[in-house]
């Protein structure tokens, strides 16, 4: 019984370390049952409710960050998780998201065939739950629930438009998911089986894995990866994300193309650490040195032939991926930073696109490309956002996306020099070169605005959207600042102790 | 502050461009000709400061002898165990950048009286072009490489919304293309940038932060050597390295971090390859692409043809001079061995650029087209008067890109003046001009006779000074053998040829038009228009028969180069075979 007593002890030490999550995973009940029985399918208190729960919750994290004092937890839940600088610097990032996210819907007239306003944000906190647990787990079993409670959330969330198109995709995107958390589960069993424990950051668990022989390892490992790279959406798992993009409401779709690329991100940079410093004869930076140049190319060049804006921004997101993994490959502080850094500008930037798009939507449903001729016209302030937003992605100066751009190559240009992998240098040349691909269609939108004459009814913005273009404007004012003066960014960083995973216990 | 000035004058008057509603009267016009007119009156008071002549500070490699110099602390960011990450508000001038600010000052001022004629979306077109103006001179002044590089890239947008909005039919297509190429280019630079800050520190900056020393003034040179010593045997760790942007401190190889890859002592290779010859590689095709030299010019033809007159302008007599400058200041500057062990590339393809422009040239039919390849030919000179890096020879090469400046506005505008009265510019549809239009054939024949070459102006000085250069670097310094320079010349017959078989054609003879009625719109050159063309002329004239006034303020820059880079780029050589052959 003595066993029993220290387990929930354990418990009860630990519960101090979730209050952040707590906040998320009551407020999932709480507007379930409001919606049932207080405010029926009333918007206005929802998105009330909503940006009380967010302020909350980063009130929380802000405390775990030590901005506003507190004690610091690193290990709780006996090594389940565990709370890092890497840990809380994405879970701010997923909450601003939250809000960017809240906002965003208020946009939306109509978002999907939603039977309530409710089930929308219900999705999306399971989501932030979910990956807000996700880049907190050190043991694979919270890995696999968390990714579990996020995959859960998308499968939903890509059907809601409940026709035809959305159907389709929703089925693709289960199956898919379905086979990679199957290998994922079987990548995690095998593991256990090698190593007798599921924590990874025990000493027990890389002492074991060196023992394994290098190719069942590998299998082991690659079934793993296979499943973060899905939620990544990293070539050759990618084939999913256009057609949930396309299906899904703009304000989800925003959220999704980030939050849980990032939360795959940093478990497939914790796994890469751990690999790396075994030894071993499995060249890891090279594989997933080649998986990135390569996702940054498909991603890129699919990117180039598409005339809706949802697909077009799901292969962008694709080929964000690959710019993403750069950081994480190049093993080194500098990459760490710059994914962090890279992170944050693409989420401002990614939300500004979509906000835009979404203002820009016209009433009888999503303009494909070509129909955005001539509208600079009607909406030059929108217009000029949008092109500020697209130049980021693209990574030209004077935007933030050049300074992270130029920070995640610069971590790969860092490893080339201390270890002499080429891959390194085909990633920067081959990444930078990718920049020139992805001018093309990024500047395809701000060209038919601009450029084009009105071939169509003029755009009109619904007169209840014209309070969002404030917020627009602070997104992309945030863009031009980071580029301008990023010193802040990188204080913050330092101030959460953003470093290595370092292994303990 | 006169620097500061002149590059954010612009964008002041972009910010009240942007708030005055439209009228559709000429008060944006005017706003922007005040504006280029400020900035020209303040680079003329910068070159009354400016000291010029012999024991004249001479810039190049030594951050003292720049003239004008600002400095201010603009980024740093801490990255933990990386160090940190420097990047200053630096700005300066010496004798190689202050003709081409001189030279970009006139031309922008001539662009935006020119700009009078444009009624189409006013707004937009003067934004852009002060937005324009504002990073071409910032471009010649940045002494920071990230400084230089936001400059570089911010041109691009301004001049892809200016082609593709106010171009001509395909307009679309040659934005496009433009963007794309000169992008191409600027990533190549990128790449250098990056493993060129890398490998750099600033001794001074980095005592500091390691507590060695408390302020950056009169830090003695036996301190600065104590602070290298303890980089070079890791006393001072990593976390307090800091690394810059700052273009000087690059050239230094002492200020090259120990194992880095672009230090000139590391036996690394890239693709067999010494990393730093393969850095000057990157810049050179960077700019060679900017400049632009065969085989990386088509861009250039489409961009002209498409792109409206003061445009045109700025694009020929100012954008093209950047991809000179850049690889003067960045490749030679910081590479120099990489100048002297591609030195037959780099002629090579100068002259091909010379003939294959010329040749072009002769083929065109349409009169801004073949203006555009007399582009692409005359930059082959700054190339070859690069390559042979002699005192006379680069001396030759920045007389050319100013004085090429100069010329190509005229000639543009001159294309501009037939574009504007009939909308066409094809020479076979006209003959005869000369009865009809007085004024313009002279100063046609002034700024053709000045780009051929005719002695006593100013395209005669450049020439004659790249091809003296090179014939003596057989026996200077034997980067370039005499036969290319000898090949060369046969350019300048060439060029002969099409602008006198042009004026021939299109101005002598009997007046003929294809269309009868042009006729009627084919007046003679108006007020605006000779304003224009009268300041050019007399530079023309001016710098043809007084060329020290040009070269006096460069003499002291050139000697510097030509003693000091091509000793530091001999050095590195050497190291860099040695290191090769053991």
């Amino acid at each position: 019984m003595a066993g029993t007593a220290h387990i929930i002890r354990e418990i009860l030490n630990s519960t101090g370390a979730i209050i952040p999550e707590t906040v998320i995973a009551l407020m999932i009940p709480f507007i379930l049952l409001a919606d049932l029985f207080i405010f029926r399918k009333q918007k206005f208190f929802f998105t009330i409710i909503m940006l009380f729960g967010l302020a909350v919750t980063s009130w929380f994290l802000f405390v775990e960050a030590g901005w506003a004092g507190g004690e610091k937890y690193t290990g709780a839940f006996s090594g389940m998780i565990r709370i890092d600088g890497i840990a809380l610097v994405f879970k701010i990032l997923f909450v601003l998201s939250g809000f960017l996210f809240v906002f965003l819907s208020l946009v939306e007239s109509k978002p999907g065939k939603f039977h309530s306003e409710a089930e929308y944000f219900i999705i999306f906190l399971g989501i932030l739950l979910g990956a807000m647990l996700m880049v907190m787990s050190s043991s694979l079993m919270m890995v696999y629930i968390s990714i579990e409670l996020v995959s859960l959330s998308s499968y939903m969330l890509s059907v809601f438009n409940f026709d035809r198109k959305s159907v389709e995709s929703g089925l693709k995107y289960i199956l898919f998911g379905a086979v990679s958390s199957a290998f994922m589960l079987y990548g995690i069993s095998l593991l256990y089986g090698f190593t007798g424990t599921l924590n990874i950051f025990s000493g027990e668990f890389i002492d074991k894995i060196i023992a394994v022989p290098p190719f069942p390892a590998f299998m082991a490992l690659m079934m793993i990866f296979s499943g973060l790279l899905f939620k990544m959406a990293v070539v050759p798992f990618h084939i999913w994300t256009p057609d949930v993009y396309e299906g899904a409401p703009v304000s989800l779709i925003a959220f999704f193309s980030i939050v849980p690329k990032l939360a795959g991100l940093v478990i497939f940079g914790r796994l890469f650490y751990l690999l790396n410093s075994l030894p071993g004869n499995i060249e890891w930076v090279t594989v997933f040195g080649f998986l990135a140049i390569i996702t940054m190319f498909i991603g890129n060049l699919a990117a180039l032939r598409q005339n809706d804006p949802k697909r077009m921004m799901a292969y962008s997101s694709i080929a964000h991926s690959g710019y993403l993994m750069v950081g994480i490959i190049a093993m080194n502080i500098l990459g760490l930073q710059s994914v962090a850094i890279h992170a944050f500008v693409y989420l401002v930037m990614n939300f500004l696109v979509f906000l835009i798009i979404e203002i820009l939507t016209p009433p009888r449903g999503p303009a494909s490309i070509p129909e955005y001729s001539g509208w600079f016209r009607h909406v030059p302030v929108l217009a000029v956002l949008l092109l500020v937003g697209f130049i980021s992605l693209t990574g030209l100066p004077p935007t933030g996306g050049f300074t992270s751009k130029m920070m995640l190559f610069s971590s790969a240009w860092y490893s080339y020099a201390e270890g002499e992998n080429k891959i390194m240098l085909w990633l920067i040349i081959l990444g930078l070169l990718n920049t020139v691909i992805s001018l093309f269609y990024y500047l395809r939108i701000p060209y038919y605005m601009i450029f084009r004459e009105a071939t169509n009814a003029p755009i009109q913005v619904p007169p209840q959207r014209n309070g969002f273009i404030g917020l627009g404007i602070f997104l992309a004012a945030l863009i031009i600042i980071v580029f301008i003066k990023p010193d802040w960014l990188a204080d913050m960083l330092n101030s959460l102790n953003f470093t290595y995973p370092e292994i303990t216990e | 502050m006169i620097l500061t000035l002149i590059v954010f004058i612009p964008l002041v008057f972009m910010v009240i461009v942007l708030l005055v509603p439209q009228r559709g009267d000429k008060t944006y016009h005017m706003l922007a000709i005040v504006s280029s007119g400020l900035q020209l009156l303040l680079t003329a008071a910068g070159l009354f400061q400016f000291k010029s002549g012999p024991g004249s500070p001479p810039g190049i490699n030594s951050e003292t002898a720049f003239q004008l110099v600002e400095k201010a602390s603009w980024i740093r960011i801490d990255l933990g165990g990386f160090g940190i990450l420097k990047i200053d508000y630096f700005m300066g001038l010496d004798g190689i950048s202050m003709p081409l600010v001189l030279m970009s000052a006139v031309v922008i001022f001539i662009a935006s009286v020119s700009s009078w004629t444009v009624d189409r979306k006013t707004k937009g077109y003067f934004a852009l072009f002060l937005l324009l103006s504002s990073s071409v001179m910032g471009c010649f002044m940045a002494l920071d490489f990230f400084l230089f590089y936001l400059f570089f890239e911010f041109m691009l947008l301004p001049m892809y919304f200016l082609i593709g909005i106010w171009g001509g039919p395909r307009r679309e297509y040659a934005s496009i293309k433009f963007f794309l190429y000169t992008l191409l280019g600027s990533v190549l630079v990128l790449v250098v940038m990056i493993g060129l800050y890398i490998s750099t520190y600033d001794p001074v900056d980095t005592g500091i932060k390691a507590g060695l020393i408390t302020g950056n003034k009169n830090v003695a040179e036996e301190t600065l050597a104590g602070i290298r010593d303890k980089v070079e045997t890791g006393e001072i760790g990593p976390d307090n390295i800091v690394r810059t942007f700052n273009i000087i401190t690059m050239m230094e190889a002492s200020n090259y971090l120990p194992d880095s890859v672009l230090n000139v002592g590391n036996s690394r290779r890239i693709l067999g390859v010494s990393p730093r010859l393969l850095a000057f590689l990157f810049l050179l095709i960077g700019f060679a692409i900017k400049l632009p030299s065969v085989p990386f010019h088509t861009w250039l033809p489409d961009a002209h043809v498409e792109a409206p007159t003061p445009i045109s302008v700025i694009l020929a007599g100012v954008l093209l001079k950047i991809g000179g400058y850049g690889i003067i200041r960045l490749g030679y500057g910081i590479f120099p061995e990489g100048g002297l062990h591609f030195s037959m590339l780099i002629a090579g393809l100068g002259v091909v650029s010379i003939i294959y422009g010329a040749f072009n040239a002769m083929a065109m039919k349409d009169l801004k087209k073949l203006i555009a390849y007399s582009s692409v030919s005359h930059m082959g000179f700054v190339f070859l008067g690069l390559a042979a890096f002699t005192v006379e020879s680069i001396h030759g090469a920045v007389f050319q890109m100013v004085s090429h400046g100069i010329l190509s506005a005229m000639l543009f505008l001159i294309a501009g003046v037939i574009y504007d009265r009939t909308h066409d510019r094809l020479i076979e549809n006209y003959s005869g001009l000369a009865n009809k239009l007085p004024q313009y054939t002279a100063v046609v024949v002034v700024a053709f006779f000045a780009s051929l070459g005719l002695p006593g102006l100013s395209g005669f000085i450049g020439e004659l000074f790249v091809f003296l250069g090179s014939f003596n670097s057989e026996s200077v310094n034997n980067l370039v053998p005499r036969w290319l320079p000898v090949v060369a010349t046969s350019g300048i017959l060439i060029g002969a040829g099409y602008f006198l078989w042009t004026l021939q054609r299109m101005f002598f003879g009997k007046f003929w038009t294809r269309e009868p009625e042009w006729e009627m719109k084919l007046a003679d050159l108006n007020l605006r228009e000779k304003s224009m063309f009268i300041p050019l002329i007399m530079i023309t004239f001016v710098m043809g028969l007084f060329p020290s006034l040009v070269t006096k303020l460069m003499e002291s820059s050139v000697a510097a180069m030509v003693n000091d880079l091509y000793h530091t780029g001999l050095k590195n050589l050497e190291t860099i075979t040695g290191l090769y052959n053991n």
